[in-house]
This record gives C-alpha cells, sequence and structure tokens, in this order.
C-alpha cells in the first residue's frame, strides 16, 4: 500500500513540484493550499501518513494547523514536517509536536531522505 | 540644547487645591525669561482630568493635596484616557521627604517639586523645561527603536520573499540532475530536462522582480521612475497576466472573471502596468483565495478605469490608506507572505501615469480596488 503524503503550501510552484517528486518517489502525495484546507481534505476522509507543511500561508498557517491535528486524539499520530525559509519559531510550535524541520531553500536529495526515514521510524 | 534666544511657548495646566499656592505658582511663571506660558488653572482634580481630556497640554502640574481626588487616582484616570502619552506631569509635593515623592513619581509622574521657600521661578521653570525636553527626547529613542524594528521585520520579510523562487528554481535544477544521474544517457527524457529549467529560468526572473521591486522602492522615494510610454492595448494585457496566474489561481481556487472591451487603447507603460496587475493578482492569491474575482476595465472619454474585485478577508476602513505606504500591509494581513511594497509600488507607477489607485470604503463583500488612468499618460 502506497504511503499516502499531504504537502500543504500555499506556493503552487513549491506544492506542486514537490507532489510530482514525491509521486516519482513512490509515494501517493495531494496537495492544498493553506492549514484550513488541509483540515478539509482530512475531514472529507483523507488520512495521510506524513503532512509535510510550510509555516507562512493564508487563512490557517502551519503553526496553528499543527495544534489543530495534536489537539484531535485521531489525528495527533501523524508524523509532521515543517518547512518554512525563516527560522523555527519556538514560541509557537513545541519541537516535540515535528518530525523534521526543513530550511527554505532545500537539498532535496536530504528532503527525500528525510521522509524515508520518517516511514523507517529512524530519526 | 534649546538655544537660548529662542522664545518658549507652553500650555501648562495647574491643578492646585489652595488659591494661594496657585496664585503663587502663575506668579512665578510670569517671570520666567524667554518663556511665556498659557495657564490652565483649577483647583479641582475632578475639572482638571475633565481639561485634560479635551486639550493637549505641554505639562501638568499636580497636587498631592488634591481633596476631591488622590493624586495616584487622578494619574491613572489620565493613563486610562490615553491622554498621557502626549504630555508631561510633575507632581507639586507639600513635603521634602524624597521617598514619599518618589513613591509619588513612580506611579507616572516625571519629577517633583516641594512647595517651599526654595520654589523660585527659575527652579520651576528648569524642571519644567527639563521634564519636556526628556518627554521628546524619549518620544525620539521610541521612534527610533520602531523605525529599527520595521527595518528588522522588513529583512526578514524580504529575505523569506527572495528565498521562496530560489527554493523553487533550486528544486527544478536539482530534479534535472537527478534525472541525469539516475537514468542512462540513451533513456534521458529531454522534455523533462527542458521543463526543468524552464521553471528553473521562470523563477529566476521572479527572483529578479522581487528584486527590481527593491530597486523600485529607492527609485520611488528619489522620484526617478522612467516609464516607457507608447501605444497599447491594455484589454490584451489583462488577458495575458491573468492567462500567467491561472495556474496558481486554479490551485488556489481563485476564479477570474474579466470584463473588458475587445480592444482598449491608450499610451502608457507596458511592462510597468504589467507589474501593477502582477502586484494586485498576488495580492489576490494571498488574500482572497478559494473565492471569484472580477477585473472590469471600462473607458470613458479620456478616462480609463479598472476596477478590480474580489470577496477576500478585505481592508479594514482604518488600513484603507496605509496599506499604499511602503512596509505596510493590513492588520488582516499578518499570516500571509508579501514584502509590503505591492501596493507601494502600484500606486507610485500608477501615479507616474498621472492616475490614481484607491479603496472603495463603500465595498464591504471583500476588497475593490479603482484605478484611474488617462487615456494617453504623456499629457
Amino acid at each position: 500500500m502506497m504511503k499516502k503524503i499531504l504537502i500543504v503550501d500555499d506556493e503552487y510552484d513549491i506544492a506542486s513540484n514537490l507532489c510530482m517528486i514525491f509521486s516519482m518517489e513512490g509515494y501517493d502525495a495531494t496537495s492544498a493550499y493553506h492549514g484550513r484546507a488541509a483540515l478539509e481534505l482530512i475531514k472529507d476522509g483523507l488520512m495521510p501518513d506524513l503532512i509535510i507543511s510550510d509555516v507562512m500561508m493564508p487563512m490557517m498557517d502551519g503553526y496553528e494547523l499543527i495544534q489543530k491535528l495534536k489537539a484531535d486524539e485521531k489525528l495527533k499520530h501523524i508524523p509532521i514536517i515543517l518547512m518554512s525559509a525563516a527560522h523555527l519559531d519556538e514560541t509557537r510550535v513545541n519541537k516535540s509536536d515535528i518530525h523534521f524541520f526543513v530550511g527554505k531553500p532545500f537539498n532535496l536529495d536530504k528532503f527525500i531522505l528525510a521522509v524515508s526515514n520518517v516511514f523507517a521510524g529512524t530519526p | 540644547m534649546r538655544a537660548a534666544a529662542e522664545k518658549l511657548n507652553l500650555k501648562i495646566l495647574i491643578i492646585e487645591k489652595s488659591i494661594e499656592d496657585l496664585h503663587l505658582i502663575e506668579e512665578l511663571l510670569n517671570v520666567v525669561p524667554h518663556c511665556s506660558y498659557e495657564l490652565t488653572k483649577t483647583t479641582s482634580g475632578h475639572d482638571g482630568i475633565a481639561y485634560a481630556k479635551k486639550h493637549i497640554f505641554d505639562c501638568i502640574l499636580v497636587s498631592n493635596s488634591l481633596t476631591d481626588i488622590n493624586a495616584k487616582d487622578f494619574f491613572t484616570e489620565l493613563k486610562s484616557v490615553s491622554l498621557i502619552n502626549s504630555k508631561t506631569a510633575i507632581l507639586l509635593s507639600n513635603t521634602s521627604a524624597e521617598e514619599d515623592a518618589l513613591k509619588i513619581i513612580d506611579h507616572g509622574f516625571q519629577d517633583y517639586l516641594v512647595k517651599d521657600t526654595s520654589l523660585t521661578s527659575w527652579v520651576l521653570s528648569r524642571i519644567i523645561s527639563k521634564t519636556i525636553d526628556n518627554f521628546k527626547l524619549q518620544a525620539l529613542v521610541d521612534q527610533l527603536s520602531e523605525a529599527l524594528k520595521a527595518r528588522e521585520d522588513f529583512l526578514s520579510i524580504a529575505a523569506h520573499e527572495l528565498k521562496t523562487p530560489l527554493t523553487v528554481a533550486k528544486m527544478k535544477f536539482q530534479m534535472g540532475l537527478r534525472h541525469i544521474e539516475n537514468n542512462p544517457k540513451e533513456s534521458l527524457n529531454l522534455a523533462t530536462l527542458i521543463d526543468c529549467y524552464k521553471d528553473g529560468d521562470r523563477q529566476i526572473s521572479r527572483l529578479n522582480r522581487v528584486v527590481d521591486n527593491l530597486l523600485d522602492l529607492t527609485r520611488l522615494e528619489s522620484n526617478k521612475l522612467n516609464l516607457n510610454l507608447n501605444k497599447m492595448d491594455l484589454s490584451e494585457l489583462i488577458n495575458e497576466v491573468v492567462d500567467r496566474f491561472i495556474p496558481q489561481l486554479r490551485f488556489s481556487n481563485c476564479v477570474p472573471e474579466i470584463i473588458a472591451p475587445e480592444k482598449l487603447v491608450g499610451v502608457w507603460d507596458y511592462d510597468r502596468l504589467d507589474q501593477v496587475l502582477s502586484n494586485l493578482m498576488t495580492n489576490i492569491l494571498r488574500y482572497a483565495c478559494g473565492s471569484p474575482f472580477s477585473l472590469e476595465v471600462s473607458q470613458v472619454n479620456e478616462k480609463v478605469s479598472l476596477i478590480i474585485t474580489d470577496s477576500g478577508v478585505g481592508i479594514p476602513l482604518e488600513d484603507q490608506e496605509r496599506i499604499f505606504s511602503r512596509y505596510e500591509r493590513s492588520e488582516s494581513s499578518r499570516n500571509h507572505q508579501g514584502i509590503g511594497l505591492g501596493l507601494f509600488i502600484t500606486r507610485g507607477i500608477i501615479e507616474s501615469h498621472k492616475g490614481s489607485i484607491r479603496v472603495d470604503p463603500n465595498y464591504k463583500n471583500g476588497c475593490r480596488m479603482i484605478i484611474d488612468l488617462p487615456l494617453d499618460s504623456t499629457n
């Protein structure tokens, strides 16, 4: 069964290319424009095995999305990779709530490895 | 340091229970050289608050022996009506016990004066003058701190804006490289590689536009924004810009509606109006995702009107002028990307074309921007 990845980013070029890359890597990748759209997709039945989310987005940013996910018993287990062009704001997120932080611009090979490590259960 | 010859005219409010003391202070102030004081006097703390609410004073002198209200409550009330930021206050104390006076200073008074034989006109004027100078100095320090903070915020947002196209460009070049490295030479897909390079190149152009926006800021500030005015078709440009944004518009679920005549020929700068429309489209993607929007252009005599209407978060009335200033964004836009220069540059370009841009204050279902341009910007 293909692992499902939900990519959340308001930058069309980043979301669409990451979807393409992870699909080529053998994952079932879907994208959402912002945190609220991601939650709507989940509400509609998508249960991702991993969420890769940007931070700065309209409607609902990455930190708020994490808060909502971690507050939901059914969703709090989903591993999260956070990506941003800015530094991680530790006043807005618990480091333990995210699996990995990717700084933009990222190294694609390392990013792909980080995702496969999430599924392999290695740090 | 104030020049000796500079004549000061200060507005002072005196709140003093004792009429004798009130007259004494007035007399002392009247003999101060190089200064004239416009005095408002009262023996009641409540009346004093009423005056302070209605007028702006350079300094308030408050006795600590008011009978209708104590000085601490008086000051708390002043603070509650947010007037304290625009004035200074000095306590007139009956006691020379420094500890007591200092305690009251803790409540927000800048200084205190003891009403005894040591109180001379010179002492009084010196303390008032020093207090006002300190207050002005503090206001200047606050202003500078705010400017530094704004610069830090701007640099942080600018870095973010530069990194976004850089991320995509780097990703596309790495995708191309991975394709070359992971496939034998004979299986290389030329179309994939061309797509990577084309997309990478597009992102570098976008990066260039961000840098151009930063440079335009300098040009606009020194009025050096040059226009290349030529005959052009505005309807064609609108369609072209919207077409360019179609992938992003689909992704963000924004449905465009263009209402334009088949041709609308005028004399403008094609690239600059492209920049204006691109900035407005970017704003729609940021602030009106998931909703329809329209671009309506029409010509009336020698004028062209372009109305952009979206059903997004809208711009509060109090922000509708401020958003056109540099580095400014609406309060409702804190979660959104953007350098805060788009609308500043947009207005600069429109005004360079002898036109105008404004937010329609009466439109409540989102945002409506109205741009007016002369049909020929050379006139």
